[in-house]
């Protein structure tokens, strides 16, 4: 059953895309419960528009990538601050002119394959080079490191941000250093999943970690473990099936979403029926 | 009585000042005068109410206070500090209004938001520590709500919640305690209890309290002062002058009746 991990490509795989499991829903917690779910997938757009410029430019385009997201980010959480009315608004523009910018990149460049590009919408963990498990380790580790220094600095500010405020917390500096950690999220996640798909892997085990209905840091671990889970599982179902690693991950993950949420939902109709009984 | 509250305040007087006001102006954009050169001293350990019509400016003060808010004019002087130099935040406690996290179902237990009320105090890059979580389990107890500990935030009445913003304010062992309108939408029971708390901390505890509302009448024999804020000053002194003065009253009684009839 595992002599899928015998193969070279798949360990490289494994041991970058359980490190980009593990951070996407650490960042994607406090992006879903300050209510910005869908910056994961504005970045992937934005991340399109880099790749595109790095087969241009001949620069590794996960590179591109970083700098086109991270730039991004800046930008987004900039408008953010600024404007109350219509801040969704301003966001959808950043993301369209993201599409735009990158088919036009692309059409100007003409070094890069269709499988290639493929490989960057959708995700291609099996051309996961020593290079990219060495980029995707550090940077990963770099997250980790900002969010366990940080951790409780993040959590006031993501529960009430003007409490958080009073007690001297530096809300913009910290704001502005989640964007940029969303950002390095989306690069990295794009090598495994791709980059239409990198928010999933940022949403959707905290979805499913939020159905448990249990305490912060409990939902922050869970939601790393049902990524993780989702990501062996469908490394190892996409090998033996032959289907595409990327939404074959993406897809387990709405599984366990499935599941945890019917969980919920027949522990609150036992309660419910228990209360009933009893009055 | 009159004469012996009128002591106690010159004695407060007298004490460090935990917060001080100097001509502190406040204009928002639209061009709306809201404060208009307000003065405001607050000693160690003093109760203080302010009152006011809706409107008035007394979040908008309070929220010049605690920094959330820059004034166009003036200075905030905490602890003898001047604000943008403060840096010892523990040192106060805020309770917002109620309701400032609007998401039911954020997922967080009790005795994680009361510790977020220490993060000023373990510092930056720290992790908590066995004193923190015994100032955690104090600040519990003091509120009454040790069995909530483990509860969810969501999962509570108004007046349980209420209790855990006070609890997290209380759980960095402040010394000025600023709550906003705190008794909005929570049960007359609740409210009781809640007076009572106040009451204690200030009095066994020595904190000072500065208490944004509409309706001082329940706490009334606990205030060291009242200050009526109506763009300036408009009253300044003990309880007792303050309910003596009708149309000050009146004004801030009938909000209050108002806003009471709205909700219901």
């Amino acid at each position: 059953m595992f002599d899928w991990l015998q193969l070279e490509f798949m360990q490289r795989g494994l041991a970058a895309g359980l490190l980009v499991a593990a951070i996407c829903p650490v960042i994607g917690l406090f992006l879903v419960l300050r209510r910005l779910s869908l910056i994961g997938d504005g970045l992937g757009h934005i991340a399109f528009a880099g790749v595109a410029a790095g087969f241009l430019t001949h620069i590794y385009p996960l590179v591109t990538a970083l700098g086109f997201t991270v730039t991004g980010a800046l930008g987004i959480e900039w408008l953010r601050s600024r404007q109350k009315a219509y801040g969704d608004l301003a966001l959808a523009i950043f993301f369209y002119s993201g599409i735009a910018g990158g088919v036009i990149l692309l059409n100007l460049s003409e070094s890069f394959s269709g499988a290639q590009l493929f490989g960057y919408l959708f995700g291609q963990i099996s051309t996961v080079s020593i290079t990219d498990v060495w980029l995707i380790l550090g940077l990963g580790i770099v997250v980790v490191a900002i969010v366990t220094l940080l951790y409780k600095e993040l959590f006031a500010l993501t529960f009430d941000e003007a409490t958080a405020r009073v007690s001297g917390i530096r809300v913009s500096a910290l704001n502005v250093l989640l964007a940029v950690m969303a950002a390095v999220t989306v690069s990295v996640g794009m090598r495994i999943v791709g980059l239409l798909m990198v928010g999933a892997l940022m949403i959707v085990p905290v979805a499913a970690a939020l159905q448990l209905g249990r305490g912060f840091k409990a939902t922050l671990l869970w939601s790393v473990l049902f990524s993780m889970v989702s990501l062996v599982a469908g490394l190892g179902t996409s090998y033996y099936l032959d289907l595409p690693p990327g939404g074959t991950i993406v897809l387990l993950a709405v599984g366990l979403f499935l599941l945890t949420s019917i969980f919920r939902t027949i522990v609150a109709i036992v309660a419910r029926s228990d209360a009933w009984r009893r009055a | 009585m009159r004469e012996m509250s009128a002591k106690r305040v010159s004695s407060v007087a007298r004490a460090e000042s935990v917060l001080g006001v100097e001509n502190v102006s406040f204009a928002y954009e639209d061009g709306a005068m809201v404060l208009d050169n307000l003065n405001l001293q607050i000693a160690a350990g003093e109760f203080v109410a302010l009152v006011g019509p809706n409107g008035a400016g007394k979040s908008t003060l309070l929220k010049i206070m605690l920094g959330l808010l820059k004034p166009q004019q003036g200075r905030v002087f905490l602890f003898g500090q001047e604000q943008r130099r403060f840096k010892d935040w523990w040192r106060i406690g805020y309770v917002p209004q109620k309701l400032e996290q609007s998401n039911p179902h954020f997922p967080a237990t009790v005795e994680e938001i009361v510790m977020l009320g220490r993060a000023a105090k373990i510092g930056v890059f720290r992790w908590p520590r066995q004193e923190d979580r015994l100032a955690v389990t104090r600040a519990l107890e003091l509120t009454g709500i040790e069995n909530l500990r483990h509860r969810m935030i969501g999962l509570l009445s108004g007046g349980q919640q209420q209790r855990v913003y006070i609890a997290r304010a209380l759980a960095a062992e402040p010394a000025l305690l600023m709550l906003d309108e705190p008794t909005a939408g929570v049960d007359a029971e609740s409210q009781a209890r809640f007076y009572g708390l106040l009451h204690n901390l200030n009095k066994e505890l020595g904190v000072a309290l500065v208490f944004v509302s509409h309706d001082i009448g329940p706490l009334r024999h606990m205030l060291d002062t009242v200050a009526c804020i109506d763009r300036s000053l408009c009253y300044y002194g003990p309880p007792e002058g303050f309910i003596d003065a009708p149309s000050h009253f009146a004004v801030a009684t009938a909000n209050g009746a108002n806003r009471t009839e709205n909700r219901a």
